[in-house]
């Protein structure tokens, strides 16, 4: 009977490996198959909406109004569609082990043509990310699979969702890989690669071969233009810190307002999109259109400033106010206006002959991809890809590496780590990446936390002192953490007669220090020993909110407790 | 002592029920099963339903792209070339597979004068269809518009003589050839204009009225003999005759046979008396005819009245314009023209003196000044009067050479 059991729990872990094998090229079918039906529903409704040549009413009423109802169904029902969809995918695979609740690619589905569709300037990819990223989580919990499975999905579904929406399928592996999992060496490469590929063969059977652009054949004319596309790395960085600064600066405004206001915020940027529509239409949507006429060097010099100043502007009010819909799109326009701005000016200036507009607004793409987005090597590898040409790839490097360098500087946070944290939403960081597979705060905290409210007197908690065996206290309520105060601390302050005054008087910011649970016990060990003895784990997202405490009686618990179960074990196996 | 199993109460090993666990396995099995067939169907029925709304959208793409194509060229009609670009550049954006609005986009580029950017989306469709003619044609035009004219032969060349995948029919073929001539006698490349010239009408059909506009580009390449023979591809019953025959008239002209100029100049006008070429034809041939000393069956007086009336024009010629002349300091032009003038004179002068016949020597000298003066006179002072080019037209035909 033995062997019957041992060999009934391999096929069940040999079961996982084949479904999820068989569920990466499903997951890769049907995210590509969603991409698709996105970019179709956007096409489809922008034309019902606008018509060819749409009245000046049209242009303010259609945004307006339909922001108004996905106000609604943001606030309402698909809280977590807002936005990008790119940064909400990243949180849940780090932070909540790859679930996205079925509504979540739904709502984003459905929001997203809405927004994008009525002219709001923003893009499809990041939507189309987190629509693929949400059906593979779905997927995998249907199918019961384990919690790391699930959480591996989610890349696999975005990467699928990203090949097919801009059909470049080696940069979505990358992308998925350099922002969504943070790690180029992950394990998961091979199945990426197998849902990229799968999806954009569905993509190309359907839509058939056409790229999304007419690039230009590229060649360097001369080796001193690398000067000018080194002018226009510093140049699209600065525009990318433009964009970034802006973009956090009026999302935090919007935040601001009273909370009553968040169901007609989007409204509010659509009105104001609706105005700028009326001027400049082209900005409106996606836009690759004037995106390929950039790159045909079709476009003058003034028309190239004035897209790349209004587009900036009109993605940064789209996305502030609230509205569903991604920024991947519209820095690549950017990029691809102040690049032809660039190259016509090199042109004109430089004393020895240099390549069309078209050839730096190509590089350009690339350019402010890297300073907005900050992943160099999709940014790379992208243009590499729309170009197939390597000569393309110095200029690019160079280029990418200057605006990234730039963007970093003033910039230090990516975009979507920014606008998380704007949220108190705290990604971990490569260091705790690396240590994967160690323990963790996690790991020695206890759950058991005793939370003295902010309001208890100082003589109350001095009295409560001595039946606690830590030198130190939790202070906050609601499971929200406001701080961390030691029984040194409270002592002094009894003796200096401020007994009666709240506890939270000796808070202060510089006092206390915190853990989240993936952090790597190194790490917690040594913040232990700079805090009075009671360290405070706090979730990643919700700001201080408690998960539990790590004291050094914690640690020594999990310890013994791990020194029975091996010992039972070796027992049990003996 | 040994645990039963509450669920099968089978005996239980180490605490497990290997029965039970086994009918676990299945089931999950069983519904791993199903579900991945739910899931396969899912993405079968996703997939032909995203085809068939890939499809209504494109048709809706192509119709929006047709309707910006109509709209572009209606556009283009009453002279809004911008917006019919805009227009253009919207229907390739919807259907970038249909040369056509690629070669219409190209045609408003040029006619807005953006030479490059119309070559740069020529050679972008180029790339798809590599052997396309029409491709070709189009930039040679720009190319021609531009002013490469190297690059614009090539083209050219290419749209006659490539590889061509897409079907031309020789009609199509032999008007890119007479644009082609066209262009090479704007250009001035004579040789290369008259090979190219000589194919088209080689391939022409007899009596096609395209004959006429060949022979018109055979005088224009100064090879009247083969200008002649193209006009004789017409018939009386044809309409276009009358040109024909002012064709023939000018080609006439130019072989120095005015009385066949004059012949065909008058039947052309009697055909169609609006050809003013034909009447400019006639009106000097005449006068060659009437003023040549030299011509046959003339008396000897006659020649000598002749030759005193040329004289007599070309002194007049050469007076008016030494009165034009007049207020300019004293130059070599002014000292020509009077040694032009006395010569003219003494000849003249010599001639009314002599009782006996003139002998032809001194008739061709005579001649000689004669076309002298004129030439001088013109090019003095830009007189050029019938009667002066008929004059200059008799001392070339006798070779006078001006000095």
């Amino acid at each position: 009977m033995r062997p019957l059991g041992l060999f009934l729990a391999q096929r069940l872990r040999f079961r996982e490996n084949q479904i999820f094998l068989t569920l990466t090229i499903l997951i890769g079918i049907v995210a590509g198959l969603s991409a698709v039906l996105f970019t179709l529903a956007i096409q489809t409704l922008q034309y019902s909406f606008f018509g060819i040549a749409p009245s000046h009413l049209r242009l303010v009423l259609v945004p307006t109004a339909v922001s108004i109802l996905t106000g609604v169904l943001l606030a309402k029902f698909f809280p977590e569609a807002r936005g990008s969809g790119i940064p909400q995918t990243e949180v849940a695979y780090h932070l909540e082990e790859g679930v996205i609740p079925p509504r979540v690619p739904l709502g984003k589905f459905i929001t997203g043509v809405l927004c994008v569709g009525s002219g709001h300037s923003m893009g499809r990819e990041g939507p189309s990310v987190q629509i693929g990223a949400g059906l593979a989580s779905v997927i995998g919990r249907w199918f019961k699979l384990s919690p790391s499975r699930i959480q591996n999905l989610v890349p696999i579904g975005a990467a699928a969702a990203l090949s097919a929406a801009f059909n470049t399928p080696v940069s979505a592996v990358l992308f998925a890989l350099e922002e969504i999992i943070g790690d180029m060496n992950a394990a998961l490469i091979g199945s990426a690669v197998i849902a990229s590929v799968t999806a954009v063969i569905i993509e190309r059977s359907i839509l058939g071969n056409n790229t999304l652009f007419r690039v230009p054949a590229y060649h360097l004319t001369n080796p001193a233009e690398l000067l000018g596309y080194a002018l226009l790395g510093i140049v699209g960085g600065i525009i990318s810190v433009i964009f970034c600064k802006g973009l956090l600066y009026l999302r935090a405004a919007f935040a601001r307002l009273p909370k009553s206001t968040v169901m007609f915020q989007p409204a509010m940027g659509g009105l104001a999109v609706g105005i700028i529509l009326i001027f400049v239409p082209q900005v409106m949507g996606v836009g690759y259109e004037y995106v390929d006429q950039a790159l045909s060097g079709s476009l003058i010099l003034k028309t190239l400033l004035i897209l790349c100043f209004v587009k900036l502007a009109a993605t940064v009010i789209s996305y502030s106010s609230g509205n569903a819909g991604g920024i991947f799109a519209p820095s690549l326009f950017l990029g691809a206006m102040a690049g032809g701005a660039v190259g016509i000016l090199f042109q004109r200036f430089a004393p020895f002959p240099t390549s069309g507009s078209g050839a730096y607004a190509l590089v350009g793409m690339g350019v402010t991809f890297a300073g907005i987005i900050r992943a160099p090597m999709t940014s790379v590898f992208m243009i590499f890809e729309l170009t197939q040409d390597y000569q393309i790839l110095v200029p690019l490097m160079i280029a990418n590496m200057l605006s990234f360098l730039i963007s970093k500087q003033f910039q230090p946070h990516p975009i979507y780590h920014a606008l998380l944290e704007q949220n108190h939403i705290y990604l971990p960081g490569p260091d705790t990446r690396l240590a994967a597979g160690s323990w963790r705060a996690k790991d020695v905290m206890s759950r058991d936390v005793n939370l003295f409210s902010p309001e208890t007197s100082i003589q109350s908690m001095c009295e409560s002192a001595k039946s606690f065996l830590q030198p130190g206290f939790l202070v906050g309520e609601n499971g929200s953490l406001e701080g961390v105060v030691s029984i040194a601390a409270v002592e002094r302050a009894v003796e200096s007669g401020r007994g009666k005054d709240p506890v939270s008087a000796l808070i202060t910011e510089e006092s206390w220090l915190h853990v989240h649970p993936d952090h790597p016990l190194d790490l917690v060990l040594e913040r232990l020993t700079q805090n009075p003895g009671v360290l405070p784990v706090l979730s990643r997202s919700g700001f201080r909110r408690i998960m539990g405490v790590i004291t050094r009686a914690s640690i020594l618990r999990i310890l013994d407790n791990s020194q029975e179960a091996s010992a039972s074990g070796f027992l049990e196996h003996a | 002592m040994a645990e039963r199993c509450p669920s099968c109460g089978k005996l239980m090993v180490s605490g497990k029920c290997l029965d039970c666990g086994q009918q676990t396995a299945l089931q999950i099995l069983r519904r791993d099963m199903f579900l991945l067939g739910v899931l396969a169907t899912i993405a079968v029925l996703m997939f032909f339903v995203t085809r068939r709304v890939a499809a209504l959208n494109r048709g809706m793409n192509l119709r929006l792209a047709a309707h910006q194509y109509q709209l572009g060229e209606s556009q283009l009609s009453s002279g809004e070339v911008s917006d019919a670009i805009d227009s253009f550049r919207g229907a390739i954006a919807r259907d970038n597979q249909n040369q056509l609005y690629t070669l219409a986009l190209a045609n408003a580029l040029v006619l807005a004068e953006k030479y490059q950017e119309a070559q740069h989306v020529l050679l972008n469709l180029r790339e798809v269809v590599p052997n396309d003619p029409n491709i070709s044609l189009e930039l040679a035009r720009v190319a021609a518009k531009s002013g490469s004219v190297s690059e614009a032969t090539r083209y050219y060349q290419n749209a006659l003589y490539g590889i061509n995948g897409a079907k031309q029919s020789d009609l199509q073929r032999n008007r890119a050839r007479l644009e082609f001539v066209h262009f090479l006698v704007d250009q001035k490349q004579h040789a290369l204009a008259l090979s190219e010239l000589l194919v088209f009408a080689s391939n022409l059909p007899p009596h096609d009225p395209a004959h006429i506009r060949a022979g018109q580009l055979f005088l224009e390449l100064d090879d009247p003999q083969r200008a002649l023979l193209q006009f004789r591809e017409m018939r009386p019953s044809d309409p276009e005759y009358g040109e024909a025959l002012a064709g023939m008239a000018s080609a006439e002209f130019q072989l120095s046979n005015y009385e066949s100029a004059r012949r065909y100049a008058a039947e052309a006008l009697k055909d169609n008396p609006k050809l003013t070429s034909a009447a400019s034809t006639l009106n000097i041939a005449n006068l060659v005819l009437q003023n040549d000393p030299l011509a046959p069956r003339l008396t000897y007086k006659e020649r000598t009245q002749r030759l005193i009336n040329s004289l007599d024009s070309a002194i007049e010629e050469v007076a008016a314009c030494l009165n034009k002349l007049a207020s300019a300091a004293p130059s070599d032009s002014t000292n020509s023209l009077e040694g032009l003038r006395k010569q003219a004179m003494n000849i003249r002068a010599g001639l009314m003196a002599k009782d006996q016949p003139v002998d032809i020597d001194l008739l061709r000298n005579g001649i000689g000044v004669v076309y002298e003066s004129e030439a001088a006179a013109e090019k003095y002072c830009g007189s050029e009067t019938p009667l002066s080019q008929a004059l200059l037209l008799i001392g070339r035909k006798h070779g006078a050479i001006a000095q």
